[in-house]
């Protein structure tokens, strides 16, 4: 079936518009505009339905931030939580940029396509253009040559009052686009992808890679940075090293240095200055001096500090026990000294217990003594 | 006036302005003497929002003569009018900054440099030069503003096409000296008030909130005039969509500064950032904090997303009117924290006093409006901007 279509040209935007409405109120049937960019007010002059495009971009943009947001928490806070400067693994603030970007690209993306998607264009899609001025400066309606309200010369007379520039008639087969265009179109497109495919196993080809080469470096200075490795030697510093020191008297994190010697004086000295940090019978602390005790005291001491652990049933001289009159009479600040330096046999502990650790285990010591306070009097049992 | 009489400015100042006015100037004069410490922040507030409305006036009005936008030709006499309130507003900006300089903790103490201030900052915050500055600012706005409106008013008897280009190259000067001079008014004025905290974005943000803020105060003014009379068959859709969609654009942009200002400092964490934050979080402030981004972007962006809402003068003026508050907010939140720290107040004072700042720019802008035609008759784009809607 083929149709005849009547193609009228008008030079301004007025014209069309005014062209437009006054047809469709002389029950006219415009099946189209064409114009070389998008005129205000045309679509309610033709009466089109309000565009589903904005829709599509809507969803799409929720669709993709929620996507993304998800999968930034998944990623972050259940798969593989990594640790960004103390931050909690759930930090949406950070989420937010990259949730913009992906939400942004995927609605403008899915637009585009859905644009193309409704207007039927893609590669090789063979222009139907009416009139070659249309993609300049002119617009063009295109009228049915049929039903009742067709007459020659009343659309020649409604054409003439908006000024129009030219009239074509033209015979248009129905079903479109036709099937030499639709075969062109096929055969144009599949060159393309033949095109595409060699191209892209060529170029494949060519940069094969060659495993007795090294890698071809572009643009290196990323990678190979103009600077001194911790080790190297430096001509910049006085003492030729690229290694920095720390500025004298820095105190690494967690550290407070106690400034005694490891001598019977100094330990009763500490006894008069140092303080615990918390009080010594804070449940807590005790509950952790006992896992420390277990750990590095009990061995000697014994698990209830009467000096009768398992290195002394085997030999070793025994440690006093913790109960008698001389150690119940301790200060704190001498325990941590001696927790500290050591005393007599037995060794220093700075090394193996943490300063908080001392003081806790220092706690727990003294919980045993309570522990053992009434029968203070029979101490050796 | 005569052969324009069609176009003059027929309505009347509404009685309830004079009675706004004056419970602002009555809650002003008590608050100074009965609240001190909360008045005079407030007004520092109100002068720099009634500057901004102004501002926000020359800088749309230099935008459209460098961009060549014809649309907005007919609705120009809104903002030339709003150019008003630059001059009230810098006079009361240079009151309160005369009158009670202690509002900026560093013009009394100005800690050493060695007490870790950088060098420049010690000699930049001197209140001599801080005066100074301040002068010459309002000076230069307000002299670039009433150049391009009286060569706007000048077309009227005279058509001349070559006050158009003036007005380009005038506009084109100001726009690089105002980018220039309102980054460093806003440090000065505002950012200063917490004088050891810093934040480079500090300008485009207020800027953002300014110009925000002018466009919805215009979108308001220019729906009224046109149901009042003046504007009735001048003004379309058109220029209601294209109004709605900078304020649609600028209230995203706003969104973003913010956030790019929020997120750099919270991921950064530096103390010396995030005690701006760390103030503005405490009990009560949150709940305003969270408030300002709603006012501000989430309600204006799904109210004006549809372009039929934004062609709608109703929605169009909530919209704005939303925006409006969200603009008072944000300088509430910008100013108040380090006068008020925990000890969040808003009472008699506080709302007096913002009245009284609205009434007064409409009082100015209403007495700017009737000096011109509503419309600029000589302006050769006239014609096109009226086709704009069709």
């Amino acid at each position: 079936m083929s149709q005849r279509i009547l193609f009228g040209v008008f030079a301004s935007e007025a014209d069309i518009l005014g062209v437009v409405r006054a047809a469709r109120e002389e029950d006219l049937k415009v099946l189209d505009v064409y114009s070389p960019y998008a005129v205000h007010g045309l679509d309610q002059a033709l009466g089109l339905k309000p565009s589903r495009l904005p829709w599509v971009c809507f969803l799409v943009a929720l669709i993709g931030a929620v996507v993304k947001l998800w999968f930034e928490y998944w990623t972050m806070v259940v798969s593989w939580p990594v640790n960004v400067g103390g931050k909690p693994w759930d930090s949406l603030p950070a989420f937010v940029p990259v949730t913009f970007e992906v939400m942004v690209l995927s609605s403008g993306l899915s637009t585009v396509f859905a644009f193309l998607l409704i207007s039927r264009l893609w590669p090789g899609r063979r222009a139907d253009v009416p009139h070659p001025k249309v993609t300049d400066d002119h617009f063009v309606i295109a009228l049915e040559e049929s039903g009742a309200a067709f007459d020659p010369g009343r659309v020649q007379r409604l054409f003439e009052r908006f000024h129009v520039v030219a009239v074509e008639e033209r015979l248009v087969e129905e079903t479109r686009p036709s099937e030499r265009s639709r075969k062109m179109s096929v055969r144009t497109l599949n060159i393309a992808l033949v095109v595409l495919l060699v191209g892209t196993l060529g170029l494949t080809w060519w940069l094969r890679p060659d495993p007795t080469q090294l890698n071809r470096e572009f643009m290196p200075e990323m990678v190979r940075t103009p600077r001194y490795n911790a080790f190297e030697p430096n001509p910049n510093f006085p003492d030729g090293k690229t290694l920095r020191s720390p500025v004298p008297g820095t105190i690494a994190r967690g550290m407070l240095p106690i400034h005694y010697q490891a001598t019977p004086e100094d330990a009763l000295r500490a006894g008069e200055e140092l303080k615990a940090p918390f009080a010594l019978n804070d449940e807590r602390a005790i509950e952790r001096g006992a896992v420390v005790y277990a750990n590095f005291c009990q061995a000697c001491h014994g698990p209830t500090g009467r000096g009768d652990g398992p290195v002394a049933l085997r030999g070793f001289p025994a440690p006093p026990p913790l109960m008698t009159d001389r150690v119940l009479k301790m200060k704190d600040g001498q325990w941590f000294h001696i927790v500290t330096y050591g005393q007599g046999k037995m060794p220093a502990y700075a090394a193996q217990l943490s300063p908080e650790d001392r003081w806790n285990v220092i706690a727990y010591g003294r919980a045993l003594q309570r522990r053992s306070a009434p029968p203070a009097a029979g101490g050796s049992q | 006036m005569s052969p324009h009489q069609e176009f003059e400015l027929s309505v009347e100042t509404p009685g309830c302005l004079r009675v706004l006015l004056a419970v602002g100037a009555l809650s002003a004069l008590l608050g100074l003497v009965l609240a001190p410490a909360r008045t005079w922040p407030m007004l520092l507030l109100a002068s720099y929002a009634l500057m901004g409305f102004g501002l926000a006036g020359v800088v749309f009005i230099a935008i459209q003569y460098v961009a060549g936008g014809h649309w907005s030709v007919a609705i120009r006499r809104i903002p030339e009018a709003m150019t008003a309130a630059l001059p009230v507003g810098g006079i009361g900006l240079l009151a309160v900054v005369l009158l009670r300089p202690s509002l900026y903790a560093w013009s009394s103490h100005l800690p050493e440099p060695a007490e870790g201030w950088l060098g420049f900052k010690h000699a930049w915050l001197s209140y001599p030069f801080f005066l100074a500055r301040t002068l010459v600012y309002l000076l230069v706005w307000t002299a670039f503003a009433r150049a391009i409106v009286r060569a706007s008013r000048q077309q009227d008897s005279t058509g001349d096409p070559a006050l158009t280009h003036r007005n380009a190259r005038l506009s084109a000067a100001f726009l690089v000296i105002f980018g220039l001079t309102f980054w460093l008014a806003s440090f000065d004025w505002v950012m200063s008030l917490e004088p050891e905290w810093y934040s480079t974005i500090f300008g485009i943000y207020n800027f953002s909130g300014m110009f925000l803020g002018g466009l919805a105060a215009m979108a308001v003014l220019v729906v009224w005039l046109e149901k009042a009379g003046p504007l009735a068959g001048v003004v379309g859709p058109q220029h209601r969509l294209d109004l709605g969609r900078l304020i649609f654009a600028f209230s995203t942009f706003w969104m973003y500064i913010w956030f790019s200002q929020y997120m750099l400092i919270w991921y950064a964490n530096f103390p010396e950032e995030t005690s701006y934050f760390i103030a503005r979080r405490g009990p009560y402030w949150t709940t305003l904090f969270v408030l300002n981004v709603f006012l501000n972007w989430v309600i204006p962006f799904f109210v004006l997303t549809p372009r039929a809402n934004k062609q709608n003068p109703r929605v169009l003026t909530s919209a704005s009117a939303v925006i409006l508050l969200g603009r008072a907010l944000d300088l509430f939140l910008m100013f108040m924290p380090p006068f008020a720290g925990n000890e969040f107040a808003f009472g008699i004072w506080e709302a007096g006093i913002l009245l009284g700042a609205f009434a007064l720019f409409l009082h100015v802008f209403l007495r700017a409006a009737r000096q011109a035609p509503t419309v600029p008759v000589g302006d050769p784009f006239l014609y096109e901007s009226f086709q704009e809607h069709g």
